[in-house]
């Protein structure tokens, strides 16, 4: 994925994730264009199986890429419901479509309102400058 | 670089020329190879040991002349080697010089590195494992018929002032850059051990599988200690594994083997080549059979992975 871009329609964690809200409490998860852009090539995706529950502000995956694996957070908590299996053989797709096709899981969310705690497009796109 | 040709910015490798009549016999004092086998325009990899044996260095040494070699060393032991040098020339006629910073050094690599080269910048290139003094972009240069891939190629040492205009005009030919890293790859799939991971001053060069670049019978230092090492086999081996599902084996991961741990990954990455995680790991001597069944603790999750021969990656046909 060439350009830098930040979808208005996610909410997003400072540490590099985004939430696409479902319904009342549904949500997917995912990492940020400048994520996978930091990591480079992603050759390894390990999440979780559905079923699992995560945390807030705490480790669910790992993404790794030739040089570097990083834990992904999650931006809000909840309950696995579906989880992308597709990345197990192509995790490539993390960095050629981080917010389609690269999507890691879908959760039942525990506590919506957490969404509040999250931020815009243009807040994380300040903080990505600062 | 697998299927064409790339090239590598190596100019943080380190640079040594040694010469003066007593040169042949200072080198075969300080190296572990035969360096009496080097003729002039003849390569040739070694180790630099320790009395106990341990790793200092592993290094290319070329011939230039009846009494000038040059030794290419690894960047991080460039000094240490240096000193080591200097302290052992002393009782031999002969001059040891730093010329790091004379060099620049741009590796061509992949299976089509010498007909694009040999078209772009008009050379006869010398042969695999020889090294010839040629201009390149009117300068002289060394090009060396080595590399640090497993595929064909050269290393050219060029004068700094001229590796950014040769640099771009192997770009406009077509020649793809690398990054270090995917140089640390491609060693690794060949089993290429690298100085600091595979090899150190800590273990000897026949636990590393090296020992047949070292001629104990040349008497050179540390080679008492490799000879009873070769005797009478290591505690533990440098094994080449592969992980069998998922996961990517990291330097330092635990190896274990029915809860045990009987060894250490010395290198780990991801291997595009063969698309799984591949390592090389020290282990038990025991369990360096390939085939071997082992698993790696990476990060906690026991990663299954077996023993492989040499080396991970073979070119096709």
């Amino acid at each position: 994925m060439a350009d830098a871009n930040y979808p208005d329609d996610l909410l997003y964690h400072d540490q590099h994730d985004w939430a696409r809200l479902e319904g009342d409490d549904h949500a997917v998860f995912g990492i940020t264009w400048y994520a996978q852009d930091s990591l480079g090539e992603v050759v390894f995706y390990d999440g979780p199986e559905a079923g699992a529950t995560i945390q807030k502000d705490s480790s669910y995956a790992e993404v790794e890429s030739v040089k570097a694996v990083s834990d992904v957070i999650a931006p809000m908590s909840g309950e696995i419901v579906e989880v992308n299996d597709s990345l197990q053989d192509a995790p490539e797709r993390i960095n050629e479509d981080p917010y389609g096709e690269g999507w890691l899981v879908k959760v039942k969310l525990s506590s919506p309102t957490e969404a509040e705690s999250l931020l815009a497009a243009a807040e994380y796109q300040k903080l990505l400058e600062s | 670089m697998r299927t064409h040709v790339g090239m590598f910015d190596v100019s943080h490798m380190g640079e040594v020329e040694v010469e003066g009549p007593g040169a042949l016999h200072f080198l075969q004092r300080v190296l572990s190879n035969d360096v009496a086998k080097v003729e002039i325009g003849g390569a040739q990899y070694s180790c630099l040991c320790k009395e106990s044996g341990g790793v200092i260095d592993d290094l290319f040494l070329y011939r230039l002349g009846g009494d000038r070699y040059l030794i290419v060393t690894n960047a991080a032991n460039h000094e240490t080697d240096l000193a080591w040098l200097g302290r052992s020339s002393r009782e031999f006629d002969v001059a040891v010089r730093d010329v790091a910073d004379r060099y620049a050094m741009i590796a061509v690599q992949g299976p089509h590195a010498r007909a694009v080269l040999s078209r772009a910048l008009k050379l006869e290139l010398p042969a695999r494992m020889h090294v010839a003094a040629l201009q390149v972009g009117r300068r002289p240069a060394l090009v060396c018929g080595t590399g640090y891939t497993g595929e064909d190629g050269v290393e050219m040492l060029l004068d700094p002032e001229v590796a950014a205009p040769i640099w771009a005009e192997l770009l406009d030919a077509g020649v793809v850059p690398c990054g270090l890293g995917a140089r640390d790859t491609l060693r690794l799939e060949v089993c290429f051990p690298l100085h600091g991971n595979d090899l150190s001053p800590e273990r000897n060069p026949i636990a590393a599988g090296l020992g047949w670049c070292c001629r104990e019978e040349t008497g050179f230092i540390g080679s008492e200690a490799i000879a009873i090492a070769r005797a009478e086999g290591t505690t533990e081996v440098l094994a080449p594994f592969l992980i069998e599902g998922p996961g990517i084996p990291r330097e330092g991961n635990p190896v274990l083997v029915g809860g045990e741990t009987v060894g250490v990954v010395s290198s780990g990455t991801f291997s595009p080549s063969l698309e799984r995680g591949a390592g090389m790991a020290y282990v038990r001597s025991d369990l360096a059979e390939p085939g071997t069944e082992l698993e790696i603790d990476v990060r906690g999750k026991h990663r299954r992975a077996r023993v492989a021969s040499k080396p991970l990656y073979r070119k096709a046909g």
